[in-house]
């Protein structure tokens, strides 16, 4: 057994080379005596953290000597006036890069500018990836060893029960500690004499009383959770509120410890406020109330879901014990949570509870891998533009070194290394690439500041906390990504412009056009056709989806549509308060002069998951293995059809009638009817909730238009049937949370309020968010695809522009090159279009090479994004095929005419040269 | 112009005090299990190696590589003693220190050695 490589390898790179061997010599003997005795596992991580906790102070010494060795030589050289050691012509390197490069200002200008917008776009989407993944989470102290626990059913994540979690808490030897909690909105509102102010909604965690613990958090003000004020089933009426809400809502006054307040109506204390920079946990959502987990306020977990062993209703953090590691625990839980299962329900076998231990992390476990690849794909992207620009810097460095190919000539005759030129011209690009990384750097802060003033409108208890701002991560991506590019693309035309054939050029002046580069011009212009395309494509493909979105029949129209959404949970209304409350609610709201329609319904037409179940009819043979018809369903209102206008073909809507008494009827969409009543009228037909021979029997009262309502239909392929929908009523089928939909008169928003004040008076301590047109809200949903959409179609132009000039450029320099030979193919009689021919079947060969690669990269960028990626459901275009025709097609022509037009304008030029003129200007 | 003895800082002068008890046996490994077998303060190889190379700049220390220990795959070894100048600079970091502490009570906390 030797010493862990990696570390070792890390290590000897830090550490001074006199002190290298010697250094590396005692870690191995302390490694192999630890190894005797630890075993060889405690003797790697011994070794690894040895060699971590040694990288500081071995680089900093590095440093330090490195900065005196170099200002000795500083001084040296001024002193003797240079010398011939690395650092000296390291010096004069980088002295006459800066002299070459200012002498030359328009190409300095041009090059840099089009690599400053080339790093300038990594960086930001490189800023908004470490805001979201990298940075810390401010406010929080020690997150050492932080982990999230769930419980992995066939690779998804899932919540632990309590009953689990706590005695994950108290038996395991693997953590240090645990807290279990859920996130939710609650209704928050402050108690007077006059009795409770208007509610808001707020962002709550409801908790274990140990999760400040567990992040390291000081109360600012008061204290947080003391033991038994928040450790089921010991819990007191208290809460800990957050800075934000207490400055908000109470003027940072510190009076406010002791005072009550109300969460979902349920009166509690104020016992502490959270320090100004803590928000949570998460990066992005910030928290504004923190109650103890088992409260008995409505809303919140109750207290018969926290007994039950086996659901899972809590989020975890929890600390590892030092030296354990994330595998040791996640095996040691299941076998807990197994044990403990058994003990108390039992029929659990060895992979029926498995658990799950991600790292901590600002984004939840379940979720980064998504928000991930997203960054993946758009690093991908903006690192093609960076590419093509790199491409086009290398193009205007190649034609430079031509026409210093005497000056190189002659410095190699002098005796001049090749190696020695190399070195200076990738010195040349380095420079001119730092300059353009400080200038992208420069774009990056702005890009980053006119994100934060970008707004989307959001219901009012998600307060966004994201910080996008570039720090030293992006500093340091930024220069690595101008380094790196500048050594991948000034390399080639370095080394071209050094492999002279110095007879030639000293004797003609001019380089002639070796075959080595002028292969090198062409997988240039290859690659740029190649690049250009996968990145137009990519666009093409985003901003078809959007094209969808919009232009999409969903069957209902938004327009003039306001949503208010209520929770009678927030109060703890029972089922048939809260029916006679919504009821009471519809009518009066109706009853309005300048209402046109109102109705409800239990989500919005779509977005979030749809419920989705099996039916049956008796007689209907489903289709195979399924047991059963899969059908979709939405739960709605009377008068639902009328205000979102879905047309209903046969039968009739809801009516107040259809009580929970009655057997239950439905509304069915029209795809639903033919499919499962192919020849006749659905209407007082019957069918069966769950798989053939069982359920409730619904009766059918009525087809509806076929109408779009959850994202998954929406964003299923075009042209494909929809799949089977029905409506049950809300009066059959009680749900406490509802949407109440507006439709005022002619769209006129004032009316609005005269609903809210019905609201109040109906029900005081109700929160009811401000009311949203439903264009607004279903914006939402899209949200991300829109901004995704965007950037990738400013990328797609960016690449078509960069794209564009390179080939002409390129094109144009190697047409310019063969003025002579064409000179003595009109000399000798051939005629204009044939040379006119020549030089475009010549001219065309890397621009269509290039396209048919750049198609084959870009079916797979496509099939991509828009079948997903393994470990993530959805692609990220859902509805657009992966072959768009549209897309592909118009991409094709685009960039076709843009390879013609490069090739054609300069050939055209030369082939209606004077040949007498050209073969004498030689 | 006669150049002033250079003061030590915390870990430095632990450094020259586990040289001193060495002798003639201080390599960078020795210097560490030294500190740590005395502190109870883990202190990382590399943090050892680029204080003795600091200290061998100022002077205070110098080194002779030794020649490979008579076993098999046997090494050398880097071993540091101090200078004139560091046995001086080591005598009046300890006085100083000495003189701070002179007539403290030795429950303020400054009598164990090991405030932290």
């Amino acid at each position: 057994m030797i010493e862990p490589r990696m570390s070792r390898w890390f290590v000897a790179r830090a550490v001074h080379p006199d002190d290298r061997p010697f250094l590396l010599d005692d870690l191995a003997e302390e490694f192999h005596r630890r190894m005797a005795s630890d075993g060889s596992g405690a003797a790697r991580r011994w070794y690894r953290a040895e060699a971590m906790k040694s990288m500081v102070p071995s680089i900093t010494r590095r440093i330090q000597l490195g900065v005196r060795a170099g200002l000795r030589h500083f001084f040296a050289a001024f002193r003797t006036g240079g010398g011939h050691s690395p650092m000296d012509q390291w010096r004069q390197d980088v002295r006459y890069a800066v002299r070459a490069l200012w002498k030359r200002p328009a190409f300095t200008a041009v090059a840099v500018v089009t690599l400053a917008v080339g790093i300038g776009a990594n960086a930001t989407i490189f800023s908004v990836a470490n805001g979201l993944l990298l940075k810390p989470v401010p406010g929080l102290g020690n997150t050492e060893r932080l982990v999230e626990v769930s419980r992995n059913l066939d690779g998804s994540f899932f919540d632990v029960s309590y009953p689990v979690a706590a005695h994950y808490r108290e038996s395991s030897d693997v953590l240090e500690d645990l807290a279990g909690f859920a996130m939710m909105p609650l209704a928050f509102s402050e108690t007077a004499e006059s009795g409770a102010s208007e509610p808001r909604i707020v962002m709550a965690v409801n908790t274990t009383g140990n999760y400040f613990d567990l992040l390291d958090v000081r109360p600012e003000l008061g204290r947080f959770f003391a033991v038994g004020e928040a450790d089921y089933p010991r819990v007191e009426p208290v809460v800990v509120l957050g800075h934000q809400l207490w400055q908000e809502r109470f003027g940072g006054d510190p009076a406010v410890l002791g005072r009550t307040v109300r969460i979902n109506d349920y009166p509690v204390q104020v016992i502490g406020v959270t320090p100004a920079d803590f928000g949570g946990h998460l990066v992005g959502l910030a928290v504004d109330v923190y109650v103890p987990l088992g409260l008995p306020a409505p809303g919140l977990r109750t207290p018969e879901t926290l007994d039950h062993a086996e659901s899972g209703v809590l989020e975890t953090l929890a600390r590892l014990k030092p030296g354990v590691s994330r595998s040791q625990a996640s095996q040691a839980l299941s076998i807990e949570a197994r044990q403990y299962l058994n003990s108390v329900v039992g029929g659990y076998d060895e992979d029926d509870y498995i658990t799950r231990v991600m790292a901590w992390g600002p984004v939840p476990a379940p979720g980064r891998v998504g928000v991930m690849a997203f960054f993946g794909i758009m690093l991908f992207l903006v690192g093609l533009v960076l590419a093509l620009a790199s491409i086009n810097v290398a193009g205007m460095l190649l034609s430079r070194a031509l026409q210093r190919s005497r000056e190189i000539a002659v410095r190699l005759s002098l005796g001049a290394s090749r190696r020695r030129l190399v070195r200076q011209l990738l010195t040349e690009t380095v420079v001119l690439f730092l300059v353009a990384g400080a200038a992208g750097l420069a774009l990056t802060f702005m890009l980053t500041d006119l994100m934060l003033a970008f707004k989307p409108a959001l219901p009012d208890w998600i307060n966004l906390r994201l910080d996008v701002a570039p720090d030293w991560r992006v500093m340091l991506f930024a220069g690595g990504v101008a380094t790196l590019a500048a050594i991948i693309f000034g390399l080639a035309p370095a080394l071209q412009a050094t492999r002279t054939d110095l007879v030639s050029v000293l004797k003609d002046g001019a380089g002639s056009a070796a075959p080595a580069r002028t292969r090198l011009r062409s997988l240039m212009v290859g690659g740029q056709m190649a690049v250009s395309l996968v990145l137009l494509v990519a666009a093409g493909l985003f901003v078809r989806s959007i094209q969808e979105l919009d232009g999409n029949d969903s069957g209902w129209r938004s327009e003039g549509l306001y949503v208010i959404s209520l929770d009678l949970e927030y109060l703890g209304m029972n089922r048939e308060v809260g029916r006679a409350f919504y009821a009471e609610l519809g009518e009066r709201v109706r009853a309005l002069p300048e209402i046109e329609q109102a109705a409800y319904a239990v989500k919005l037409p779509i977005g979030g998951h749809s419920s989705f179940g099996l039916i049956n009819v008796p007689g209907m043979e489903p289709p195979e293995d399924a047991g059963g018809y899969q059908a979709y369903v939405h739960t709605v209102s009377p008068g639902y059809f009328e205000t979102l206008d879905i047309a209903l073909e046969r039968g009739r809507s809801f009516d107040q009638g259809d009580t929970p008494e009655r057997e239950m009827v439905a509304v069915i969409n029209q795809a639903m009817a033919g499919r499962l009543w192919p020849d006749g009228n659905a209407v007082g037909e019957r069918f069966y909730l769950g798989a053939a021979g069982e359920g409730t029997p619904v009766e059918v009262i009525g087809i509806a238009e076929n109408a779009t309502h959850d994202v998954e239909t929406l964003n299923a392929v075009a042209g494909t049937v929809p799949p089977n929908f029905y409506y049950v009523s809300t009066v059959q089928r009680y749900s406490a949370d509802q949407k109440l939909y507006v439709r005022p008169v002619g769209g006129r928003s004032e009316v609005l309020g005269d609903v809210h004040a019905l609201i109040r008076a109906m029900a005081p301590t109700l929160p009811a968010a401000a009311a949203m047109p439903l264009d607004d809200m279903l914006g939402l949903f899209v949200l991300p695809q829109r901004i995704a959409a965007w950037v990738v179609g400013v990328l797609g132009l960016l690449g078509l522009l960069l794209g564009a000039v390179g080939v002409y450029g390129v094109t144009a320099v190697a047409v310019g090159q063969r003025t002579h030979e064409i000179g003595v193919r009109l000399a000798l009689g051939a005629r204009a279009t044939d040379v006119l021919r020549l030089m475009m079947r010549r001219g065309l060969q890397a621009p269509v090479v290039g396209m048919v690669v750049g198609l084959g990269l870009a079916t797979a960028v496509s099939l991509l994004l828009v079948g997903g990626m393994p470990g993530i459901n959805a692609g990220l275009l859902g509805r657009v095929s992966p072959f768009d025709p549209i897309t592909f097609g118009s991409v094709m022509v685009v960039l076709g005419s843009v390879a013609v037009a490069a090739v054609l304008v300069p050939s055209r030029r030369a082939s209606r040269m004077d040949p007498a003129r050209t073969l004498r200007s030689e | 112009m006669t150049k002033p003895i250079p003061s030590l800082a915390e870990f430095e002068l632990y450094v020259t005090l586990a040289l001193a008890r060495l002798e003639d046996q201080g390599y960078g490994a020795a210097v560490k299990r030294e500190i740590e077998g005395r502190t109870g303060r883990a202190v990382s190889i590399g943090a050892v190696y680029a204080t003795l190379g600091r200290l061998e700049d100022k002077g205070l220390l110098a080194h002779a590589v030794s020649e490979p220990t008579p076993v098999q795959g046997g090494r050398a070894r880097k071993l540091y003693h101090l200078t004139e100048l560091g046995q001086e600079a080591v005598r009046q970091a300890t006085f100083r220190l000495e003189r701070m502490m002179d007539g403290l009570a030795p429950d303020s906390g400054a009598g164990a050695g090991r405030g932290r």
